[in-house]
């Protein structure tokens, strides 16, 4: 007991000595700064003790660190904006609350006791970070300033670190894309290639793809005709492949579907009908993104057990035919497991919770297209390997990964990864089964 | 003060009129739940240059033109 004692005291010194240490050593850098104005090296000094200190939390204590780090951080940039004028100030309030929602799930995330509640805020989190990321890059990465170019911006968001970077250039394609009639900074992405890096086209087009798709969709009218209809995607088609690199232009023309289930989705079935006459390919591409819409969609939002349920009927629903069902099960099996990535445990609870009703073909083939799309992005990203090596614990899961996660996901990275990637990627942005990313892959090389 | 003014609410009630624009358009429940949400987080978050609203308006009118 005597032991216990000294043991604990000792512990409250150490702490109250660190608490004093951090507040002196901020004192310190204050006093320094304002003596001498040499802000470079006080900046990176606070940058390395701020990094040193997270080092030593664990992964979830870490997460949500990082998102009150962030949220602290954009609320002083926001501050500054607002002060300079540079910014909508309805946005930055909103990009504030979904920060302030990001931290707040991480935390309950890291409170709730290990369940699948803790997995449904995590999963939370991931799809907050996601969705923050993409939609106010232009915020985090000050991409205001007029004068740098698509691939100083790709640069920047490359150095975000291996997830969010990926999410983060999607954002920068969406952006430039969004203003490329407007201020003379346009995105040809069918032109641009060479200038930029191979990992960041996947996204990039996936990004525009959304722009296109919406500008497109919102010029139809309430009491449109159906020839306004058909004219409004043979023009999103021809968008696309004027401004797309014919390699990816798959993933641009599967924002189409995301899009449109989420902002239109009074115009699905016209649109299914109309691009069954354009192309049957288009069709494909189009329901895979209504696949990653449902993924996205509010109302599934916070995927708890019931919810996680729920939305594999719901695909089932909402798929007026067999190819439809085929990609909108891949949509959102894919969008699933690239949110999470870096929380194999996320996916072993779908897993477990859908297996009567899962399909395991479909699965592995929207897993290896995510595979080798997130190789592609991030290809320095060790949790992709470790995903594909998880053990999930119950015997029936760990049965279905092992033939439907680890062998597809082995043979996909180790053999025909560079025969899928020399195809150009964008193919991917549909449901292939396995025969087509293998063998046929095979047969082509 | 009035530039702060219609930049804090021109957005939300822009949302507003959005999302309720889609009500008697589709015919499931969960679509029109969904559709609602994402147009008015959408025009909430929207990119969109103050200075370049006027070109932006034209390009959009010629869009419809052409088609």
């Amino acid at each position: 007991m005597p032991a216990e004692t000294d043991s604990i005291r000792e512990l409250i010194k150490l702490w109250m000595a660190s608490s004093w240490a951090a507040a002196f050593f901020g004192l310190s850098q204050i006093a320094k700064l304002l003596g001498n104005g040499n802000s470079e090296w006080t900046k990176d000094a606070l940058e390395m003790v701020t990094r040193s200190i997270e080092s030593e939390l664990s992964e979830e204590m870490r997460m949500v660190f990082q998102s009150g780090d962030r949220l602290q951080r954009g609320l002083i940039t926001s501050m500054f904006n607002l002060l300079a004028g540079r910014v909508d100030t309805s946005r930055l309030i909103a990009k504030n609350v979904v920060d302030l929602a990001q931290c707040a799930s991480g935390t309950a995330a890291m409170l709730s006791p290990v369940n699948e509640q803790q997995l449904a805020w995590q999963e939370l989190q991931n799809k907050l970070e996601t969705f923050n990321l993409f939609a106010h890059v232009d915020l985090d990465l000050d991409l205001l300033r007029k004068d740098a170019s698509l691939s100083e911006f790709v640069a920047r968001a490359s150095r975000l670190g291996p997830y969010r970077s990926v999410w983060a250039i999607e954002g920068v394609g969406h952006f430039f894309a969004e203003l490329g009639d407007t201020s003379g900074r346009s995105i040809k992405l069918a032109t641009e290639p060479d200038t930029l890096p191979s990992s960041s086209l996947v996204a990039l087009h996936s990004g525009a793809g959304l722009s296109f798709a919406r500008r497109c969709l919102e010029t139809i009218t309430t009491r449109h005709s159906e020839r306004e209809v058909r004219t409004t995607l043979e023009r999103f088609i021809v968008i696309c492949n004027e401004n797309s690199h014919a390699g990816y232009v798959g993933a641009a023309y599967e924002a189409l579907g995301l899009v449109a289930r989420n902002l239109y989705p009074h115009l699905l079935l016209e649109i299914d009908h109309h691009l069954a006459a354009l192309d049957e390919e288009l069709v494909a591409y189009f329901w895979h993104g209504v696949g990653r819409g449902v993924y996205f969609a509010p109302t599934n939002f916070l995927l708890d057990r019931k919810t996680l349920r729920h939305v594999m009927k719901q695909a089932q629903q909402e798929s007026p035919h067999e190819l439809a069902r085929l990609n909108v099960f891949s949509g959102l099996i894919w969008a699933l497991v690239l949110v999470n990535i870096r929380h194999p445990k996320i996916i072993e609870g779908f897993i477990a919770d859908n297996l009567d009703g899962l399909d395991g073909e479909i699965f592995a083939g929207a897993l290896c297209s995510a595979a080798a799309i997130w190789r592609e992005s991030s290809p320095e990203d060790k949790a992709l390997t470790a995903f594909w090596k998880y053990h999930p614990s119950d015997h029936r899961v760990a049965e279905f990964w092992n033939a439907y996660v680890t062998e597809p996901s082995r043979m996909m990275l180790n053999h025909y990864y560079p025969a899928v990637r020399n195809a150009g990627l964008g193919w991917l942005f549909r449901h292939r089964s396995l025969p087509e990313l293998f063998v046929d892959r095979e047969r082509c090389e | 003060m009035r530039r702060l003014f219609t930049q804090m609410f021109q957005r939300p009630i822009n949302a507003i009129a959005s999302s309720l624009a889609l009500i008697g358009q589709t015919s499931s429940s969960r679509q029109l739940i969904d559709g609602m949400v994402s147009r008015f987080v959408y025009a909430l978050v929207k990119i969109e240059r103050e200075e370049d609203g006027k070109t932006r308006n034209k390009v959009n009118i010629q869009t419809r033109n052409e088609l």
